[in-house]
């Protein structure tokens, strides 16, 4: 089994602000990774400096992606490379259809490859494949990207779109906040049915309720820009039972 | 519907009136399906511009005697009319070869269009019931006076992608109630150009209805103006007058400046107008790159996107098959 992702000594800031305080984490492939932690731990300033958000800056550490230095890529390079974020806030882009994006994504993954862009007809029956998938409705492809979406609509759309691109890494970022059982379900549907020895995933969480439906193989908790503990999943019921404060005693 | 290609099918539409003058009438109750494409040389044979065919000698523009052609457009009580204008020097407008004020026009031609530069006034009537459909792709000045009676809709478009120094003055009218004007456009200015678009609605009757949408894509260190007014008279109740103008500055020396003014007299009214300035949205970008969408094509689906805010509300689907190319090209290749 290969090793996905390690991160070594990741030190970021935003706004001068130090978030990450040393992260060490390794994900091999086929693996499933939770972390939690309260809010203002660094859950998503970690998918945010994995993904390359230029509002956030590393000070200090590594992040090799299959054996290639991360930090030296573009958004769009990592995107190419294999990786894929589930926003926690997907934003609205008006005025460009899902059909649209959707399909200037492949693309530019396919160019990246020296492959030719689809035919348009085999774009769309693998868009309408995906959507099935995620128990989209077909008239979506026609909307603006997340322009007037619901909570759980906007989330079922970055698993379509993760569905889409086939990522070797995913990275969901508190997809089950604003969710009903039944968003839930669907969303954490599609991700298991993405699922394979050959990928792996990264499920950032403040709950353990997607935990039951996305079971991990190991579970982080993040606190103030630090991992505090690893463990296996039972570390998840342990936290809803007895919340955070016992696990950051015992650190302090 | 069948487009037809610039020149001589037009000709039995156009009549020649006086040098540099021509008219196009649609008689009562006249349905015209076909869109009717126009440009600079069918109208300036029709308007008798023997003289200068379009194409200066050389000499300057000063000597040019059809540096302005005026367009009579007539169309009679509930007539229907689409028209698409082409107004350039040249009688195909293509893309442009290099950034800037340079164009395939040639060195004299474009230096004709920095002084007393060749251009086009046209003043429309629709008369009660007519529906008119008016889209101009310009590479020169439009001046546009239109009356509007009674029950009567025009649609509007101006579409520019280059001309050093284009200045359009448009003035509607509303001679009587009941009727409608859409009205926008979309400039895409690079180098050195100047764009300005002077607009003044005249809402003189009530239960009208006035809809304007200008938005401009700016690089290089273009200047676009837009000054847009809004006048309501006292008696002119249940007017509704709606305006915006946005700017979208993709350089750094790159300035539009807009101004809207409305005069409102009378009190039961709806009326609106925007304006904004602004850049190409970072948050939107991101989530586009980490799909794997390059910085280039995101920039180019968010400009496509702001300009088919227009298009789509403008245009119908045969002109949009004329212009989203010339517009497509300009943002993949002018900015």
């Amino acid at each position: 089994m290969a090793t996905l992702l390690d991160i070594k000594n990741l030190h970021a800031q935003i706004n001068g602000k130090e978030i990450l305080k040393g992260i060490n984490l390794t994900i091999q492939e086929g693996e499933v990774h939770a972390v939690m932690g309260p809010n203002g731990a660094g859950k998503s300033t970690l998918s945010a400096v994995l993904s390359g958000n230029p509002n956030y800056e590393v000070t200090e550490g590594s992040i090799t992606f299959m054996g290639q230095n991360f930090l030296e890529l573009s958004p769009e390079e990592r995107s190419w490379a294999g990786l894929f974020l589930s926003f926690q806030y997907p934003i609205e882009i008006p005025g460009v259809t899902i059909a649209n994006f959707m399909k200037t994504a492949i693309n530019e993954h396919r160019k990246a490859k020296g492959l030719e862009p689809l035919k348009a007809a085999e774009y769309l029956k693998m868009m309408r494949e995906k959507m099935a998938l995620v128990e989209m409705d077909p008239a979506f492809a026609s909307r603006g990207v997340n322009v007037g979406f619901s909570g759980g609509e906007k989330k079922r759309n970055e698993i379509f779109q993760m569905a889409m691109l086939a990522p070797k890494l995913a990275i969901l970022d508190e997809t089950d906040s604003g969710l009903d059982v039944d968003a839930l379900r669907i969303v954490a549907s599609g991700v298991n049915k993405l699922k394979s020895s050959e990928t792996s995933t990264i499920v950032i969480t403040h709950y353990q309720r997607l935990l039951d439906y996305i079971v991990p193989d190991f579970i982080h908790v993040l606190y103030k820009g630090r991992i505090i503990k690893s463990a296996g999943k039972e570390l998840a019921l342990e936290v809803e039972e007895r919340g955070y404060d016992w696990l950051i005693r015992n650190e302090i | 519907m069948q487009v037809f290609n610039a020149g001589r099918m037009e000709k039995k539409f156009i009549e020649h009136i006086a040098a540099g003058h021509c008219r196009i009438a649609f008689g009562k109750n006249e349905v015209q399906e076909k869109l009717l494409r126009l440009d600079s040389a069918a109208i300036a044979d029709s308007a008798g511009a023997g003289e200068c065919s379009g194409e200066c000698s050389g000499t300057g523009a000063d000597e040019c005697s059809a540096a302005e052609t005026r367009v009579e457009i007539l169309c009679g009580a509930g007539s229907q009319a689409h028209l698409l204008f082409e107004l350039g020097a040249k009688s195909e407008l293509g893309a442009k070869s290099e950034l800037g004020a340079k164009s395939e026009l040639g060195t004299e031609a474009a230096l004709g269009a920095q002084r007393g530069a060749p251009k086009t006034r046209m003043e429309v009537k629709l008369e009660r019931g007519a529906l008119l459909r008016l889209d101009v792709v310009q590479e020169t000045s439009l001046q546009l006076v239109v009356h509007l009676e009674g029950d009567s809709t025009l649609y509007f478009g101006s579409f520019s992608v280059g001309g050093s120094l284009i200045e359009n003055d448009y003035e509607i009218d509303f001679d009587a109630p009941h009727s409608e004007a859409h009205l926008g456009g979309v400039y895409i200015t690079s180098g050195t150009e100047r764009f300005s678009t002077n607009v003044n609605v005249n809402h003189n009757h009530g239960d009208t209805l006035s809809n304007q949408l200008f938005k401009g894509i700016l690089s290089g260190s273009s200047v676009a103006r837009f000054q847009g007014r809004i006048t309501v008279l006292k008696d002119a109740q249940k007017t509704k007058a709606y305006q915006a103008n946005n700017n979208l500055l993709i350089s750094p020396d790159a300035r539009a400046y807009t101004r809207p003014h409305l005069v409102i007299n009378a009190d039961d009214v709806q009326c609106s107008h925007g304006a904004t300035v602004g850049s190409l949205s970072q948050d939107e970008l991101f989530y586009m790159r980490s799909r794997g969408i390059s910085l280039q094509e995101a920039q180019l689906l968010q400009q496509q996107a702001f300009v088919h805010e227009v298009t789509d509300r403008l245009l119908t689907a045969e002109s949009q098959e004329i212009i989203l190319p010339l517009l497509e090209d300009a943002l993949r290749n002018r900015l």
